[in-house]
């Protein structure tokens, strides 16, 4: 280590015990896909983890898969630095469920590992459907995995104290970031390569434990600091905002109001209208949540694991609330947004704080190297089961059931599972690697909005249209998929945002490139009511009947659990 | 083999197979699963999305009415926001109820009682009182068959059952509509997916 980085050592130390910690973590999880590795041995072994996880065990990997890095450190980050919208924000993450929940017992009795054998369940031509699904579940997931990866990079410099112009065991912190990436890369490959669904839903169980663990006791400490006066709390953090009351209120970051503009600050309201369009619709149809629910043996421990799911996430969201307002009271505004500009590190900066309250530096570096362990494994938990999603698909659904006519020998697609994973990690990799730099947090938000404009129009239908067809998934899915990508590239989040103060882009091109047409930076508003519309019209102007047979088999099957898998 | 015994085409189920399922569809009790679900899906999607966008529109466009403190540094936004929480809590709840006393009594009584449904309207099928076998259906097998409708005319043309033969198809034997619970791991499969087939005429079979 060299001089600068040693002579800090307050940092010093805490990054031990945080590098030592986050090392015993990945030989747990290591630990587990080993484990794994022999229990898996078919199809069913490694797409569903053998349909052999319990309700309330299935409960802890969805939530698990749920509660990423964006929503842990994002929205304690975002309720720590702008107040009340990062409040909004979780509360569109948490009601999407319920459209999962009545979505789940439907979708698990009628598919056998994907959302691709729903949708294809009573289409008269099978092959376009699945690849649609597959085009759509990987462009979701990548999306998703992308902004994981290039968080996960920055996140994980941040957790260990990587500060520029400093070096970690050798490296500047560049490369580390580098590094980082690459290494969270390869241990996601070996997770789902060997582990498959089994190891990863276990690494999902101990993390979503792990997380909810840390979140109570960070939330009771920050409440006893306040005298678990919720009111207090609020009225401290508004203090140490330098916002006052408007911290408390809805607006300062979502549908801002801009003076003496009423258009901006229309455009603005309807942005926000429109990420929480994209929230509330998008979970139903994300393909990793999708995947979880053949996990377990019927469709009442379905419905079970996803009522523990709604219940875990909504605790953990309001928990988030006493973090991000904690976090500003305790830590400070000033002090978060000089560590990291959007606030990522709040939670973990308010553990060293409370830790510090209770015993001295000691008991900040033990609380901040375990609150920084359980960020690291939901990164690595929630990037794999992304992996394993997408694999998924491309190998059942596009290998077994497109490129196969539906024939594939069961160790062949397997095998083709585990390469897939391979290729689409590195493919993760290789894209965050050089978007590292990019602020790409918009991303998480774009998964959710192509998700409900390709996918949920189609499982709808699938599920409820009885004149639905080949022609309407296929237009649905790439109507959904299509207009959401193009508008977000004719958007203000590619080019032409300008910070009216600084003049800097706010973009991903620099400034001075500016194509962007559609104002909204959200597309959810414009393509969810469009991925509907394309449904509906390639369903009436195909000239395909829908086979009411299989409508009738489809309805029988998803609402009584007959033949189901 | 054509509406016959072997594999539809997309080999998920048979002529007879197909049946079964038109059948239980019209059975009452069915008809009364399926109202019920709708019954109470329907308006909860509308009631619960509802009152998501009447939190969102009043956070973006009714903020005046938002500000308004309540009690300490506690507001209306807040208040509304933990409000969501809750009812998202109540309708899991809610749901997950309903589904335990009213829909899977039901949704369990029909398949327990699948085969004796499906005896009364189409018979039951003839020397296939054992599950169809996972294999059947060689690759020749799977060449598109007529449209559906065609398959569907010759069982339903079959005379009804004297009722003792009805009697006859208990559940334990008839070919159960539930499929396993876990596919058992000793038997080895080669195809993972025997009754889900892509049906490909041109292709005969590879």
């Amino acid at each position: 280590m060299s001089i600068i980085a040693a002579a800090d050592t307050s940092i010093g130390s805490g990054r031990a015990i945080t590098f030592g910690l986050f090392t015993l973590l990945v030989c747990i999880t290591l630990g587990i896909t080993v484990w794994a590795r022999k229990q898996t041995k078919g199809a069913v072994d490694f797409y569903a983890g053998g349909r052999m996880f319990s309700g309330v065990q299935n409960g802890f990997a969805l939530a698990g898969d749920y509660m990423s890095a964006a929503s842990f450190l994002g929205i304690a980050g975002i309720i720590a630095l702008s107040g009340y919208d990062g409040f909004l924000y979780s509360i569109g993450f948490l009601v999407a469920w319920l459209l999962a929940l009545l979505l789940v017992e439907l979708m698990r009795n009628v598919g056998r590992f994907t959302m691709a054998d729903v949708l294809s369940y009573r289409m008269r031509n099978q092959p376009p459907v699945r690849t649609a699904a597959v085009a759509s579940t990987v462009t979701v997931s990548v999306f998703y995995l992308l902004a994981q990866m290039v968080g996960a990079g920055a996140l994980i410099s941040l957790l260990l104290g990587i500060k520029p112009g400093q070096t970690f065991l050798g490296m500047s912190a560049g490369t580390a970031k580098v590094v980082t990436i690459i290494a969270v890369g390869v241990l996601m490959i070996f997770y789902v390569m060997f582990g498959g669904m089994k190891g990863t839903t276990w690494v999902q169980i101990v993390k979503a434990a792990l997380l909810m663990f840390g979140a109570s006791v960070m939330t009771v400490l920050v409440l006893s600091r306040f005298g678990f006066n919720i009111s207090s709390m609020l009225g401290h953090a508004a203090k140490a905002s330098g916002k006052g009351k408007a911290f408390l209120e809805p607006g300062l970051k979502y549908g801002q109001e801009v003076k003496g503009n009423p258009h901006e600050t229309l455009i603005n309201k309807l942005d926000f209208v429109s990420l929480a369009i994209a929230l509330v619709l998008g979970t139903a149809g994300l393909p990793h949540i999708v995947t979880r629910f053949y996990t377990v043996p019927n469709a009442k421990a379905a419905r079970t694991s996803v009522n523990w799911a709604i219940g875990l996430v909504g605790v953990f969201y309001l928990m988030t609330l006493a973090l991000g307002f904690g976090a500003t009271a305790l830590v400070g505004r000033k002090a978060i947004l000089a560590q990291d500009e959007s606030g990522n590190t709040a939670a973990p900066q308010l553990a060293r704080a409370l830790g510090e309250h209770i015993a001295g530096r000691v008991g900040g570096d033990l609380l901040l190297a375990f609150i920084a362990s359980v960020a690291f494994a939901t990164i690595l938990a929630v990037v794999a089961g992304l992996v394993l999603a997408a694999s998924t698909s491309l190998a059942h659904d596009y290998f077994g059931q497109v490129l196969m006519l539906g024939r594939p020998k069961e160790q062949q697609e397997v095998a083709v599972a585990r390469f897939a994973s391979f290729l689409i990690g590195s493919l993760a990799i290789v894209l965050a690697v050089f978007a590292k730099n990019l602020n790409v947090a918009f991303l998480v938000a774009l998964a959710f909005a192509m998700a409900a404009s390709a996918n949920l129009p189609s499982i709808v239908f699938s599920l409820f249209w009885r004149r639905f067809n080949t022609a309407g998934v296929v237009a649905g899915i790439y109507g959904g998929l299509i207009s959401a990508v193009v508008l977000v590239i004719f958007s203000p989040v590619v080019s032409g945002k300008v910070d009216p103060v600084t003049g800097a882009s706010l973009s991903l091109f620099p400034k001075g490139v500016d194509f962007h047409l559609f104002p909204l930076e959200n597309p959810g508003l414009v393509s969810i009511p469009m991925g509907f519309l394309c449904a509906i019209i390639g369903t009436l102007i195909s000239k395909e009947k829908a086979d009411p047979d299989l409508y009738a088999e489809l309805s029988v099957r998803s609402l009584t659990g007959a033949g189901a898998h | 083999m054509v509406g016959g015994s072997g594999p539809s085409p997309r080999g998920r189920a048979t002529g007879y197979d197909r049946l079964r399922y038109v059948a239980i569809r019209q059975d009452e009790r069915f008809v009364l699963l399926k109202v019920k679900f709708r019954r109470f899906v329907l308006p909860v999607v509308i009631v619960f999305l509802g009152w998501y966008f009447l939190y969102v529109m009043l956070s973006a466009f009714g903020r005046a009415f938002m500000d308004q403190r309540i009690a300490g540094n506690i507001n209306v936004a807040f208040v509304f926001g933990v409000l969501q929480f809750v009812s998202t809590f109540v309708f899991a709840r809610c749901f997950a109820r309903y589904a335990r006393s009213s829909l899977d009594p039901l949704a369990e009584a029909i398949r327990i009682d699948a085969d004796r449904i499906v005896s009364e309207h189409v018979g039951p099928p003839e020397g296939r009182l054992l599950p169809r076998p996972r294999h059947a259906g060689a690759p020749a097998e799977r060449e598109r068959a007529e449209p559906p409708r065609h398959e569907l005319s010759e069982p339903a043309r079959r005379p009804a059952v004297e009722p003792s033969r009805a009697r006859a198809v208990e559940p334990s034997r008839a070919p159960a509509l539930e499929g396993p619970r876990n596919e058992p791991r000793s038997q080895p499969k080669n195809e993972p997916e025997p009754r889900r087939l892509t049906r490909y005429p041109e292709t005969g079979g590879r």
